[in-house]
């Protein structure tokens, strides 16, 4: 068990933005498949399936993260259905644990990746995916052997962004993993205790490995999109 | 006269407004070898090759291919025959090559025949590279190519996998003039080589008299001002 809270999440930011990263690359390039690449040759319905997932998948950056807390506890509680699920095939509750801790962060690490990538996929010139097609690619495999290629730059970029983002979540760690030391507190809720009780000292010892690596991200992430605009 | 005309492979009868601003007839009937099709700046050239390769649908109209049908559609109706562009083995090579640029030259040319055994894919890589000079170019990615390069690449790409029409649109405008030339006499030996229709875009009246081919242009109908057609020209 990780008892110091920056490690904690470390750990918890890292798998839920690999996490994140499959789920959103997979949710985007199926909204891309079903809103724009399939779209002239099926009925109107999918296109607009693809524009209410795409909706949805943006809902958490809107809403406040208690309610999205609420929705996570609601569902995924021990009260509620999967997550009583969860307890019988895993032995042990979802909620308050630090796998509800992966869960909260991925709240906002997965829309953020998903809507970078469909909007680099929507970016891909559509002559790449025509030529794809007359060299025998059908769209789902022109997605993942042109679509995605070609917005690997934005997809690292994001993933990047989405990591800072998963590593100082607050609010929906603390609905739905709660605040408790040595088991499920991350640096952001460590940080909130240590001010709260006047430990400056040791709020700062978590506040500057945070504040750097998230400078280092954004100046790592300017690179990247620096050196995407300069190879165009 | 010359001898008896050769049978046409790739036959298409479409009707499409593409704007709702003008119709545009097309009439073809291409056999194998390469016919030219001419027409000035905005008068369904493009769009054209578009419908031959599937990435549109006419209002109404047939395609076929060596017989087997592409499309079928009645006016107002759905179509009752469609098959998609990655199934109508037809290469397409645009103005821009649209090469992959994360792919080097050699995996670009890869990407057609990804289905095909190792063996297969060495011996037509080395093949083209061969015919098209470009076996030095294998290992370098598109971005380290010149414009002439990269279409003798796209050219390559499209003919990897030994599709059965070849639509070639303003192939040479993106080429500096100085490298037209020599493309242009490498084309003439290679499409020549083919026993494939070869539908050869260019507004460019040098490239239509280089070619001495079929020449069809596309050309408001001396009835209907707003119906663009497809005549052929004379030689």
């Amino acid at each position: 068990m990780l008892r110091s809270p920056l490690a904690l999440s470390f750990v918890v930011a890292t798998l839920a933005t690999l996490l994140s990263l499959a789920v959103g690359v997979c949710l985007a390039s199926l909204i891309f498949y079903f809103g724009q690449l399939r779209a002239p040759r099926s009925q109107r319905y999918s296109a607009r399936l693809a524009e209410l997932a795409d909706a949805l998948l943006s809902l958490p950056l809107v809403l406040p993260p208690t309610v999205l807390g609420y929705y996570l506890l609601t569902l995924l509680g021990r009260h509620s259905p999967l997550g009583r699920a969860f307890e019988i095939v895993t032995g042990s509750p979802l909620t308050f644990t630090p796998s509800a801790a992966v869960l909260a962060a991925m709240v906002s690490a997965l829309p953020a990746i998903a809507r970078s990538t469909r909007a680099a996929l929507r970016e891909v010139d559509p002559l790449y995916f025509r030529a794809a097609a007359s060299l025998g690619h059908s769209p789902w495999r022109a997605l993942w052997s042109v679509g995605v290629p070609l917005s690997q730059r934005q997809i690292a970029a994001a993933t990047m962004l989405a990591f800072t983002r998963a590593l100082g979540d607050f609010g929906v760690t603390l609905m739905i993993a709660g605040d408790i030391p040595g088991y499920t507190q991350t640096a952001a809720l460590a940080v909130y205790d240590a001010v709260q009780s006047g430990k400056e000292q040791a709020a700062l010892t978590l506040i500057i490995p945070l504040s750097s690596i998230a400078l280092l991200v954004l100046y790592v992430v300017g690179r990247l999109q620096d050196s995407g605009t300069e190879s165009q | 006269m010359s001898g008896p005309q050769p049978s046409p492979i790739l036959c298409a009868t479409l009707s499409t407004s593409p704007d709702g601003k003008y119709t545009l007839r097309i009439d073809l009937a291409l056999p194998a070898g390469v016919t030219v099709l001419v027409g000035p700046s905005g008068s369904g050239k493009s769009t054209t090759l578009d419908l031959l390769a599937g990435h549109r649908w006419p209002d109404e109209g047939e395609i076929t291919l060596g017989g087997t049908p592409l499309l079928r559609r009645a006016g107002g109706q759905p179509p009752s025959t469609v098959v998609p562009p990655e199934q109508r083995h037809i290469g397409y090579v645009m103005q821009q090559p649209m090469l992959f640029p994360y792919l080097s030259v050699e995996q670009n040319l890869e990407f057609g025949i990804t289905n095909f055994s190792k063996q297969f894919r060495k011996d037509r890589i080395a093949e083209l590279a061969d015919q098209l000079q470009i076996g030095h170019l294998l290992a370098r990615r598109p971005g380290e190519l010149s414009g002439g390069q990269r279409q003798r690449v796209a050219l390559a790409r499209a003919l990897a996998p030994r599709p059965k029409a070849l639509l070639l649109d303003e192939p040479l405008s993106a080429v500096d003039l100085g490298q037209r030339h020599d493309l242009l006499d490498r084309l003439r030996t290679l499409l020549g080589d083919l026993s494939i229709p070869v539908l050869y875009v260019t507004h460019s009246r040098e490239e239509q008299l280089f070619w001495s081919a079929p020449t069809m242009e596309l050309r408001a109908s001396p009835d209907q001002p707003t119906v663009v057609e497809v005549a052929r020209l004379a030689r």
